[in-house]
This record gives C-alpha cells, structure tokens and sequence, in this order.
C-alpha cells in the first residue's frame, strides 16, 4: 500500500525561488491550484457566514407569529439572497474549492489544465457576490421573488432584481469555466495507468457534475437573460399581456433547477465515499456500480424538472411521466447508500470528526430522500407543495447532504492541506452540536409542513407556534455551531501537532503519498501509480 | 481476459447495451463489468446511453398515456 513512488514531487522548487508575487499579489495573480482551492474554500465560508445570518433574520422573524422585526418585502429578500447565496456563493464553490485542491493531486496531475483561466473562474465569484449583497441598498431593495425568479414577479420588481440577474450570469460563467478545467484536467492529465475506471470517486463525481453544469448553466442564463428582456426591452417571454406565458419560465428554470440538485449532490457523494472506506478501513464497496450510479443519476435529472410544478396545470399525463422517472431516480440513489452500508459491514470503524460528519450525512440524506419520495407523488405533492414540508426536505438534502459532505471532507483534508492536525475534541464537539441543532430546527418543519404552514410567508397562524419556536432555537444553536469551524480551522492552520503524510491509517490514493502540509507544487513528474492505491 | 473473448461486431454492440442497463439499476458485478467493458469506447457507451434514455422516457410517457386514458 506504501509501495508508491514519491518521485512525483522530489523535483519541486519553493515557489519563491522562481519570482512569484508575495502578499496580496500572490492570492490576486496566481495560477496554483491549492492557491485558489483554498480562496474557493475561505469565499465559500464567508459566503455561509452571511447567508447564515440571513436564515437568522428568518427564523428571528418566525419566532412568534406577528410581524416583530422585519417588513414582509425584506423578509422575503432576506429568504431570496439566503438561498442564492447558499447555493450559488457557498456550497457550489466549497466543492469546486475541493475539486482544485484535491483532483490534480488524486491524478497525478502538476496543476488544473487550464491554470490561469482558474483564476479568473474564482476572481468573478466576489463581484457576484458583492451584486448579490449590496442589492439589499438600492432603491426597492434586493430580489424578493424567492431563489427560483419566478415571473410575474421578478418583471415587476426593482433594480435589485436586475443586479441579481448580472449576478447569475457571472456565477454561471464561472461555474461552466470551472467545469471545462475540471474535464479537462481529469480526461487528458492523469498519471500513467491510472484509467477512467481506476480513478479516485471524488473525480467520477466531478467529471459528471462538470458536464451538468456545462449543459444546464447556460439554460439558466437564457432564462434569466429573457427575464431582462422582458423587463427592459419589451419582449414578452414571460408576460401572459405580451402573449408570453410565465409558466415557460419555470420549464426553463427547472430544467436547470433539477440537474442543479444534484450538481450539489454528486460532489458530496464523492467526499463522503472518501471518508467512509478510509474510517471502515476497507476499500468501497462496489466501485464500479457507484460509478454507474453516478452516471445513471447525472442523466436521469435532466428528466424529471417538472415535478417541481406539479400544481401548475400541466396535463395529468405530464405529472405521471415526472411521478414515475422521479422515482426511479431513487433506485441509483439508493444502490450508492447501500453501497456505503456495505463498505462499513464488518470494517473495522473509528469515529473520528470526518467520519462522524460522514455517518450524518447517511442517516440524515436519506431521510431527505425518503421525503423527497413522498414529495414526487403527485397526489401528495399537490396537498404539501409550498409548505414547510418542502422546506424540511430540501434543508435535509443541502444542509446535511452538502454540507456536512463538505464538514467531513474538511476535516479528511484538513491535515494534508495545513501540515497539522485539527483538534479532535472541538471537531467532534462541532459535529455533535451541528447534528443535534440541525434536527431541532428542520424536523419540527415536517410537521409545520404537514400541518399546512405556507412557505415565504413572514407571518402565521397561531396554531404553528409552537413547532417555530423549537424550530427557531434548532437554528439560532446551528448558526452559532457553525463559528466552531473558523476557531478549528484557524488553529490547525496556525499550528498543532504535526500531520504525517498519511495521517489517516485507512486512506488510500497519490494525494497521501506527498508530504503535509502539500508543498506548494506537487507532481511535476506524472508519479507511478500503484495498484494499492487504486480505488477500483 | 484472453483475446478469443473480446466481444466483436454485433457482440460489442450486446456488451454496450448490457453495459448501459445495467449502470441505469446503478448495479453491477465487477467480472462482466471488466469483460464488457474493456473493449468498448466511451463514446459508445455515452451514444448507446442516450439512446436508452429516448427509449426510458418514450416508455414512461406511453404508460402514463395508456394510464390517463383508462
């Protein structure tokens, strides 16, 4: 398992010694991957920090019925940016952070193939962010129309909602940019014997979200770009006065939407199939149907957008054929969970931070993909469509799904990437709190759900008081959870005791055989690739 | 795996099929997988993938059809 060759890095210079920029210059000019892994990665953070805070004004603002703090116009632009920026500003770009520091080191690769238009992919994230933020102050505020711009109201709405539409254009260009680098990279650059079906899962992952992301980011931008249009040069797309219909926009909006889902889904299957057979201490099981399974779920979600819009008017054959294909997507989704079941049988498991936030993400996406079933029942669906239920399973599926995903993968890599081991008892004290909190604030929203409460409503009935009270104290414990991550992270960046080159005894691949912390450049020489250390 | 079992000519196109149904269950052993799959392009697989995700949806639409009518 050792029997890898290190030559792969021998030849690396300190990065200094060849004249590159230091301080500001260096983060603002570079090319390296880790370099902007690590940008990706802090943006994302701070992306999470305000969006986070956002979710708090909501369920501040939800605590009791009435309105106490807030108007319903801010509200509904605070629930608006929350969602844009957690899913555009934090989780796509933590897992693009991950992809550039871990793809070129899991293949072999010396860099990303496409190293300075890297840069440029990250360096647009934070004009988007800061069209995003500082739309909040313009005249009429930010979009209020919810994530998903739903016409009629985002042509009626102020200038924000145009900075939001340039915004989405931005992180879309950036997005697909990010993904050509990532097929790129992983189809012409690794190592020597390292064929497509021996590569590590966190790169099938990547490769097929790529793909998604290159054929469903432009849709959005058409989407939205007919929403300016409509809003400024009087065409009329959306605009049933014009002759336009809004319920178009919605096919085109979720025609993205849906394979969406599972851009942020697949990359957060990936980490957590890392995770899992390095604390089993045996390979996964089943290499070659996860890799089927990735495959089959990357092609199926282009199928099923419309069962977004079920209580839309599409014809009963129209919410038949979206029932049926939204539930055969479980059967690929199901092999990959059973899959990490069977990888744990008989291992010899330890509990560390990654595998903690690893078993998290099991249990509690499976319970959004089993919500996420009784959702695609058309009958069903048209009693819960826009009530808390639907907020409750999408939060089990992005917040426990993605994002403890990306927690566990943190914590994996942490070491490799700072030299240093994190702490174990705040990284398990993260964890725990994280995972308690997180059920106090969204399974009481099932209820809500079920119960009839409306979604981005500021106000409610009495009878929902009490299940929003828990709800809120879940929320306000897991946004305050969170800023145990900056303290971890901070401390393992600036020392602790120091990480060896395999610091996790069951991890396999080339990224464990260079030392911690990563030197700077690693493999200039495509490095032997074992057998051992195949995943396949 | 000998050279006399390299699917050839209507074999490979067999071996594709396989191939493709069985990654749409999302299951597959790894013996087969590694006798099927080796000869095959990925640019065949992806084809013959698309074309059964025309034939999946054609299928799903014509029950949902047949069952709306009854």
């Amino acid at each position: 398992m050792q029997a890898t060759s290190h030559t792969g890095y021998a030849g690396h210079h300190d990065h200094d010694s060849h004249g590159h920029p230091t301080g500001w210059k260096r983060w603002v000019t570079t090319t390296n991957h880790k370099d902007i892994g690590s940008m990706y990665l802090w943006f994302s953070f701070v992306m999470f920090l305000v969006g986070g805070a956002m979710s708090l004004i909501i369920r501040a603002e939800l605590f009791t019925p009435g309105l106490q703090y807030v108007s319903p116009e801010f509200y509904n632009q605070m629930l608006t940016l929350h969602a844009l920026i957690m899913v555009f500003g934090a989780i796509m770009p933590a897992f693009v952070g991950f992809a550039n520091w871990m793809i070129p080191m899991m293949i072999g690769a010396s860099d990303m193939a496409f190293a300075r238009m890297n840069n440029w992919s990250f360096w647009l994230l934070p004009p988007a962010a800061i069209l995003l933020t500082a739309s909040i102050f313009v005249p009429g505020g930010a979009a209020g129309t919810g994530w998903t711009l739903y016409p009629p109201l985002s042509i009626q709405m102020g200038m924000g909602m145009d900075m939001a539409i340039f915004a989405v254009h931005i992180l879309g260009m950036s997005s697909i940019m990010g993904s050509i680098n990532i097929v790129t990279t992983i189809l012409n650059m690794r190592t020597p014997g390292m064929t497509l079906m021996k590569m590590p899962l966190f790169c099938w992952t990547w490769l097929v979200t790529a793909f998604l992301l290159i054929a469903s980011m432009p849709i959005l931008a058409g989407a939205v770009t007919m929403l300016l249009t409509d809003r400024h040069f009087g065409t009329s797309f959306f605009s049933a006065a014009g002759g336009g219909d809004p319920v178009l926009f919605q096919h085109i909006f979720w025609f993205f939407g849906h394979p969406e889902v599972y851009i942020i889904a697949l990359p957060a299957f990936g980490v957590v199939s890392h995770v899992i057979p390095a604390f089993s201490r045996k390979p996964l099981f089943g290499y070659v149907s996860m890799v089927y399974a990735i495959a089959a779920i990357g092609l199926i979600s282009f199928f099923v957008w419309a069962h977004h819009m079920y209580v839309t008017g599409i014809p009963l054959t129209g919410q038949l054929y979206f029932m049926y294909a939204t539930m055969l997507i479980a059967v690929p989704t199901g092999v990959k969970v059973f899959n990490w079941v069977t990888t744990m049988w008989r291992g010899s498991l330890t509990f560390e931070t990654p595998m903690l936030f690893a078993l998290g993400f099991l249990v509690l996406f499976t319970i959004g993909g089993l919500t996420g079933l009784v959702l695609a029942m058309t009958a069903v669906d048209i009693q819960l469509q826009d009530t808390y239920y639907v907020v409750a399973h999408f939060h089990y599926v992005m917040v426990a799904g993605a994002l403890f995903s990306a927690y566990a993968g943190l914590y994996f890599w942490l070491p490799k990437w700072t030299g240093h081991m994190y702490n174990e008892t705040l990284g398990k004290w993260h964890f725990w709190l994280s995972m308690i909190f997180f059920n106090i604030a969204f399974f009481p929203q099932h209820f809500l759900g079920l119960a009839g409460m409306p979604r981005r409503i500021p106000d409610y009935a009495q009878q929902f008081a009490d299940f929003n009270v828990i709800s809120g104290i879940g929320a306000f414990g897991f946004g305050f959870s969170q800023l145990l991550v900056l303290v971890i992270v901070v401390q393992t960046v600036r020392g602790g005791a120091r990480a060896a080159s395999r610091p996790w005894d069951g991890a396999h691949g080339l990224e464990w055989t260079v030392p911690s912390p990563a030197p700077y450049h690693t493999f200039e020489d495509p490095p032997h690739f074992d057998q051992a250390e195949a995943h396949g | 795996m000998a050279l006399r079992d390299t699917p050839t000519g209507k074999g490979q196109r067999f071996s594709t099929i396989r191939t493709v149904a069985w990654a749409l269950l999302g299951v597959r052993g790894h013996k087969p997988h590694e006798h099927d799959v080796a000869p095959l392009s990925p640019l065949q697989i992806l084809i013959t993938a698309l074309v059964f995700m025309l034939i999946f949806v054609l299928v799903l639409v014509s029950v949902a059809i047949y069952i709306s009518r009854q």
